[in-house]
C-alpha cells in the first residue's frame, strides 16, 4: 500500500487539495467574524449558543479533518468495499442510539461525547450510504448477467429507507434531503438509458411545479400547506415563510429575512471584514452554521462570495476529473455520491442565503461551524484523492 | 444470446454520466452567481437602506463626568454611580418571568405578583422596564450574585452629580441641568442624547466639553413588534469624561466665604446697615493670573439642581440673585480705587508731571459750583504719593480737569465745545487705560457671564462729570477686572488672564491640556510710574495719614492697598471697596474685594475681609499648599 502511495503520489490531485485549503481559510474568516465580539472566547454565549472558543475549535476540527483526509487517501478505497456493512451497521446503531440523547434545538441529531463534544450521525451515515450503495452498484455491473431492472434498485431502496426514516424522526429534514440527493445523484449515474431519461423527466417536472407552486400558485400552496398534516409544523412554516417572506417576520422567517438583507447590503465589494451591520450586529441567529454564507457576502461582498462558489465549482471539477480517470466502477460510484452529497448541500445552502430555496437546516460543507460534518466532508475527499492515487495499476518508469 | 462478460466490450456509462451531473452544476452556479448579482449588485441600495432601519431598543449609559478637584487634589464636584434595576423581556426568558418575580420581590420589597406585572406588562411595546432606579446597596449586592438565577435582570449605571462640598465655590462650580429647549439642536448636532445632564453655568457650563462623558449603551435587537430577540445585545461601554484641577485652593476659598459672609452678617446685624446683603472678593497670583479665590454672596448649593430643583431652593436662588456670580458678572462703581488708574493716564498722556503739587483747599471751584473733597478741611499742598495716601479727591479733581485742559480760572469761552471736545477726549483717555487693565475690556476669565466694565459719558453732559470720572464716580468695574488691576500695578504691567483651570488630566491620569500663564496685555505705562501707584498704595497702608493704615499698619504681610468709596445708587449708600496686592517689596498675590450698599467710608466694609484673606494666604501656605 505505502509502495502504491509512493509510486502514484505525482497523480495525487494537488489542485483539490489546494482548493481545500482556500475554503477552510474563507471557512475561518466567516467564523471569526461572525462570532467576534459576541461571546467571551472561554464561556462562549449561552443566549446566542456560541460555543467556547468557537474559532480554536473550528481550527482545531479543520486541522483534525486534514489529518482524517490524509489517512483515508493511504487507505485503498477498495478495502471500503469490505467493510461496507460493518460501516452501515455501525452508523445505523448510532442513528438508533441518538434517541437516547437530550434534544438540541428541539432534534435528537446529537451524541453527546465527554469534554463538551458532541457528534451527529447522521453525518457519517451519509458516508456510509454512498460507499455501500457504490459497492452494490460495481459488484451489479460487475455480474454475469447484471440486473438493471427496477427489481435490482430495490435492495439499494431498502438500506436507503431505514436510515431515511430515522433521520426524519430526529427530526432532522436536512439531513434526510441530503440522503436523498445522495441516492438521487448516484443512481442518475448508474440507472439504465430509459431509467435516465425518466429520473431526468421527472426532476424536470418536480422543478417546474415548485416554480409554479412558489410562483403564480403561492397562495394556493399555501393554503395547501396549511391543511396537511404530513410535515411537522415548523417545516410548514419553513415553507410558508419561503412562498410569503413577509408573513412571519418575526417567527420561521425572521432568519432568512434578516440573511437576505445582509447578503444584499453587500454590495458588489462588501462593508469589509467586521464591518458588517448584520453580521456584527447578531441580527442573523446561528449565522456561523446554516448562515454562514451570509456573513461573507456581506463583508466580502458580490465579488468574495463569487470567488467562493467558484471555489466550490472548481472542487466539485477535479473531483469529477478523478471519477472518470477512476480505475474501476466502485471509484467513480464513491465520488459520485460524494458530489452529489457536496453539490446539494452547496447549491441548497447558498440558495437558502439567496432566498432562491426554502431554509433547510443544511450547513454549508467546509464552510460552516461544525465538527462532525467537517470531519465527513474531509473524510469523503480523502476518498476521492485515495482514488486518484489509484488510477493506474502498472507505471513503466 | 448473452456474451461472457469478458468478451463484452467495456463500455463504461458512469464517467459520463458523472461529467452530465458536473453540466448541471455549472449551470447551477451560474444561477446562483445571477442570483447573487441581481440582490447585490441590482438590488444592493435597497437592503443597505433596510439595514439603517434595523430596530434596536437602546438602554443609554450616560458616560461619568470629569470630577472637579481644587489646587490640592481636593474634590469639589465628583459623579457617583447610581445602579438601576432592569429587566429585558427576552422571550426565551419570559417563561421564568414569574421565577425571578419571586426571587427578586423580597429583596425589592414588593409583591411578586405586583413586580411580575410590572415586568410583564409595564410600558407595552418596550423591550426594557425599569423596576429600581436607584438601588440599594443591598439589591445591588443580590442582583450582582444572583445573576445567573435572575435571566433577563440586568444593572444599569448611571452616574450622578455630587458636591461634597456643599456650597463652596458654587458659583465657580456651576451647576449642570436637562438641556435648555434653546440649545437643543445644537447638543444634538454634537452627539449628545436629548435626555443628557449638561453644565449650564460656572466651569461646569464653561468646560462641558471636556467634562462630558460619552455615553454608552446597551442596544438590544428588536423585532418589529419590540420583542427583544435573544442575545446580541451590542454593549458600548461609556467613557468618563476629564477631569479638572482648578488653581483655586480650597482652603484660601474657604477663608474667603467665611470672611464675606461674616463681614456681610457683622454689617448687616450688628452694625444694623439694612442694604447690605451681597459682596465679592477676588484673589489672583499676580505672576500667572491664576484664581486662587472667588468668592461671591449670596450663594446657592450645586447639589439643589440635581434631580430637579425644589421651589423652596428655586427660590432661595432666584432672591438676591444668588444664583449670579457677582464676582464677574456684578459691575460696581469703583470710587478711590480709580485714582491710580487716573494718575497713569495722566502721566500717560503728558497731563501732569510725576511732581505735580495741588493747594488742597477741600475742594474745587468749578464754574459756579464748589466740588468738595472727602476732608472738607483740605490736606494743603500736596504731590502725589501723598493724594493716593490720603485718597486726595481735590488732586485728582484737578488731575482729571488737566486731561480735559479745563483751567478753573480761566474756562473755556465755548462751554459747549470743551463739552464734546476736550471733555468726551479725556473720558476716553480713562477709558482706554481702564482697557488695558481688564476694567474696561474682558478679562477674559474662563467663566461664562462676565461683564465688562465701563466708563459713563454723561448725557447730558456737565462740567463736574469729567473730575467725578477722575475719582472713580463714573466707571463701573467687576470685582475680577480690578482684581487683574491690582495684579498689573503690582507686577510690572503684566496682564494675565485671570485663570480657574490649571491642567485638565484625563480618568486615565493623562494630561490633556496644561493652562500656561496667557498674558494678554503689557500695559503701556512707564514703569517708573507703576512705582509710583505701588508707593503711593504701601503709602496708603503704611503712611501716618493713609486711608487703610488703621488695618495694615501693623499687618506682618506688607500689604499695599487702595480703598474706594463710591455712590452705589442708594441714596446714602456706597460700595466699599478695596484692591490690594502683597508682599509689597516681591509681590505675590492681588486682592479685589467689594462691598455695596454700606452708609460711610468704604474702608470699613471691604479692608477688613480682605485683610482676612491675605493674612490666611500667607500665615497658612506651608498647611494648605502643597507647593
Amino acid at each position: 500500500m505505502e509502495s502504491i502511495v509512493k509510486r502514484n503520489i505525482r497523480d495525487l490531485d494537488y489542485p483539490l487539495i489546494f482548493i481545500m485549503i482556500c475554503i477552510s481559510v474563507f471557512s475561518c474568516i466567516a467564523i471569526y467574524t461572525s462570532t467576534y465580539g459576541k461571546a467571551n472566547p472561554a464561556t462562549g454565549n449561552a443566549l446566542l449558543g456560541i460555543p467556547p472558543h468557537i474559532v480554536i475549535r473550528q481550527v482545531v476540527w479543520e486541522v483534525l479533518g486534514y489529518v482524517a483526509m490524509f489517512v483515508m487517501m493511504m487507505v485503498d478505497y477498495k478495502t471500503l468495499s469490505k467493510w461496507r456493512w460493518w460501516i452501515y451497521g455501525g452508523c445505523l446503531f448510532f442513528l438508533v442510539a441518538v434517541f437516547g440523547f437530550h434534544t438540541v434545538n428541539g432534534a435528537h441529531s446529537w451524541i453527546s461525547l465527554p469534554a463538551g463534544l458532541s457528534f451527529q450521525p447522521s453525518e457519517l451515515m451519509k458516508l456510509a450510504l454512498i460507499i455501500w450503495t457504490a459497492d452494490y452498484m460495481a459488484r451489479m455491473n460487475e455480474r454475469e448477467y447484471p440486473d438493471y431492472s427496477l427489481k435490482g434498485l430495490l435492495p439499494i431502496l431498502a438500506v436507503f429507507a431505514v436510515p431515511f426514516a430515522l433521520t426524519l424522526k430526529e427530526p432532522a429534514l436536512g439531513q434526510a434531503l441530503v440522503m436523498l440527493a445522495i441516492l438521487y445523484s448516484m443512481l442518475l449515474v448508474y440507472v439504465q438509458k430509459k431509467h435516465l431519461r425518466f429520473m431526468v423527466g421527472v426532476s424536470a417536472a418536480f422543478l417546474v411545479a415548485f416554480v409554479l407552486a412558489v410562483g403564480p400558485f403561492a397562495h394556493e400552496t399555501v393554503v395547501l400547506l396549511k391543511h396537511q398534516h404530513i410535515l411537522h409544523t415548523y417545516q410548514t412554516k419553513r415553507l410558508i415563510s419561503f412562498i410569503e417572506p413577509g408573513s412571519n417576520p418575526t417567527g420561521a422567517g425572521y432568519q432568512v429575512l434578516e440573511a437576505e438583507i445582509a447578503v444584499g447590503s453587500g454590495g458588489v465589494f462588501g462593508s469589509g471584514l467586521l464591518h458588517g451591520t448584520q453580521t456584527s450586529g447578531s441580527w442573523i441567529p446561528f449565522q456561523w452554521t446554516d448562515f454562514i454564507f451570509s456573513a461573507i457576502a456581506e463583508q466580502l461582498g458580490f465579488v468574495g462570495s463569487s470567488v467562493l462558489i467558484m471555489l466550490f465549482l472548481v472542487m466539485l471539477y477535479r473531483m469529477v476529473r478523478v471519477a472518470t480517470s477512476a480505475l474501476d466502477d466502485f471509484g467513480s460510484y464513491l465520488i459520485a455520491g460524494s458530489v452529489g452529497l457536496f453539490a446539494f448541500q452547496i447549491f441548497e445552502n447558498i440558495g437558502m442565503n439567496l432566498v432562491i430555496s426554502p431554509a433547510t437546516g443544511i450547513t454549508l460543507p467546509f464552510v460552516s461551524y461544525g465538527g462532525s460534518s467537517l470531519i465527513v466532508n474531509f473524510l469523503s475527499i480523502g476518498i476521492v484523492l485515495s482514488v486518484s492515487l489509484r488510477r493506474r495499476t502498472l507505471r513503466f518508469d | 444470446m448473452s456474451v461472457k462478460r469478458e468478451e463484452r466490450p467495456v463500455v463504461r456509462r458512469a464517467p459520463r454520466r458523472i461529467q452530465g451531473l458536473f453540466v448541471a452544476a455549472v449551470l447551477a452556479t451560474g444561477g446562483l452567481i445571477v442570483r447573487l448579482g441581481y440582490m447585490q449588485i441590482t438590488q444592493g441600495q435597497s437592503f443597505q437602506s433596510e439595514v439603517a432601519v434595523q430596530n434596536y431598543d437602546t438602554i443609554h449609559i450616560a458616560g461619568p463626568r470629569g470630577w472637579i478637584y481644587d489646587s490640592e487634589g481636593d474634590v469639589l464636584a465628583a459623579d457617583k454611580a447610581v445602579f438601576a434595576i432592569v429587566y429585558i423581556r427576552y422571550t426565551n426568558d419570559a417563561p421564568s418571568a414569574s421565577i425571578v418575580a419571586k426571587r427578586l420581590a423580597p429583596v425589592l420589597g414588593q409583591k411578586p405578583g405586583v413586580l411580575l406585572n410590572t415586568m410583564i406588562n409595564s410600558y407595552q411595546g418596550f423591550a426594557t422596564v425599569t423596576l429600581v432606579h436607584s438601588a440599594t446597596p443591598e439589591e445591588i449586592a443580590y442582583v450582582a450574585e444572583h445573576r445567573n438565577s435572575l435571566p433577563g435582570i440586568v444593572m444599569i449605571t448611571k452616574p450622578t452629580r455630587v458636591y461634597p462640598q456643599g456650597s463652596l465655590a458654587a458659583h465657580e462650580i456651576g451647576y449642570i441641568g436637562p438641556i435648555p429647549p434653546s440649545a437643543a439642536s445644537s447638543y444634538a448636532a454634537q452627539g449628545y442624547d436629548p435626555n443628557a445632564l449638561v453644565g449650564l453655568y460656572g466651569l461646569e457650563a464653561q468646560y462641558q466639553s471636556y467634562l462630558r462623558g460619552r455615553a454608552g449603551a446597551d442596544k438590544i435587537p428588536v423585532n418589529p413588534a419590540g420583542v427583544p430577540l435573544s442575545g446580541g445585545t451590542i454593549h458600548l461601554p461609556a467613557t468618563a469624561g476629564d477631569n479638572l484641577v482648578l488653581n483655586m485652593n480650597g482652603y484660601l476659598e474657604k477663608v474667603a466665604e467665611q470672611a464675606l459672609i461674616s463681614r456681610i452678617k457683622y454689617l448687616k446685624y450688628t452694625l444694623n446697615e439694612p442694604n447690605v446683603h451681597s459682596g465679592t472678593i477676588v484673589v489672583l497670583n499676580v505672576h500667572t493670573g491664576a484664581v486662587l479665590a472667588m468668592a461671591s454672596y449670596p450663594s446657592f448649593k450645586p447639589q439643589w439642581w440635581m434631580g430637579g430643583i425644589s421651589s423652596a431652593h428655586y427660590q432661595q436662588f432666584l432672591n438676591n440673585e444668588a444664583g449670579v456670580n457677582r464676582a464677574i458678572s456684578g459691575l460696581y462703581m469703583p470710587g478711590s480705587v480709580q485714582k491710580p488708574l487716573t494718575a497713569m493716564a495722566a502721566l500717560m498722556n503728558h497731563e501732569m508731571t510725576p511732581g505735580m503739587l495741588v493747594n488742597d483747599q477741600g475742594g474745587l471751584q468749578i464754574g459756579n459750583y464748589f466740588m468738595h473733597s472727602w476732608n472738607q478741611s483740605g490736606f494743603g499742598v500736596i504731590g502725589l504719593k501723598e493724594a493716593l495716601e490720603v485718597s486726595d479727591d481735590t488732586y485728582f479733581y484737578q488731575v482729571g480737569l488737566n486731561m480735559g485742559h479745563y483751567n478753573v480760572n480761566n474756562p473755556p469761552q465755548n462751554v459747549q465745545k470743551w463739552l464734546t471736545g476736550p471733555r468726551v477726549k479725556a473720558l476716553q483717555q480713562l477709558q482706554n487705560m481702564g482697557k488695558q487693565f481688564g476694567l474696561t475690556s474682558p478679562t477674559g476669565v474662563d467663566l461664562p457671564g462676565e461683564n465688562t466694565g465701563y466708563v459713563t459719558f454723561a448725557n447730558p453732559p456737565t462740567l463736574y462729570d469729567l473730575p467725578a470720572a477722575a475719582i472713580g464716580q463714573e466707571e463701573a468695574y467687576s470685582t475680577i477686572g480690578m482684581a487683574t488691576y491690582a495684579a498689573a500695578i503690582a507686577n510690572g504691567g503684566y496682564r494675565y488672564q485671570p485663570q480657574m483651570v490649571h491642567e485638565i488630566v484625563s480618568p486615565t491620569g493623562k494630561v490633556v491640556k496644561l493652562f500656561k500663564p496667557q498674558l494678554i496685555d503689557k500695559v503701556n505705562v512707564k514703569p517708573a510710574y507703576l512705582k509710583l501707584m505701588r508707593q503711593g498704595m504701601e503709602m496708603a497702608t503704611h503712611g501716618s495719614l493713609g486711608t487703610a493704615t488703621y488695618f495694615f499698619g501693623n499687618d506682618p504681610n506688607n500689604v499695599a492697598a487702595k480703598t474706594g468709596t463710591a455712590e452705589s445708587g442708594l441714596p446714602g449708600r456706597n460700595n466699599s471697596v478695596f484692591i490690594g496686592f502683597a508682599p509689597y517689596n516681591n509681590p505675590q498675590i492681588a486682592v479685589a474685594a467689594v462691598i455695596p450698599d454700606v452708609t460711610g467710608e468704604g474702608f470699613r466694609a471691604a479692608a477688613p475681609m480682605a485683610q482676612i484673606v491675605i493674612d490666611a494666604y500667607f500665615k497658612e501656605h506651608g498647611k494648605h499648599w502643597k507647593a
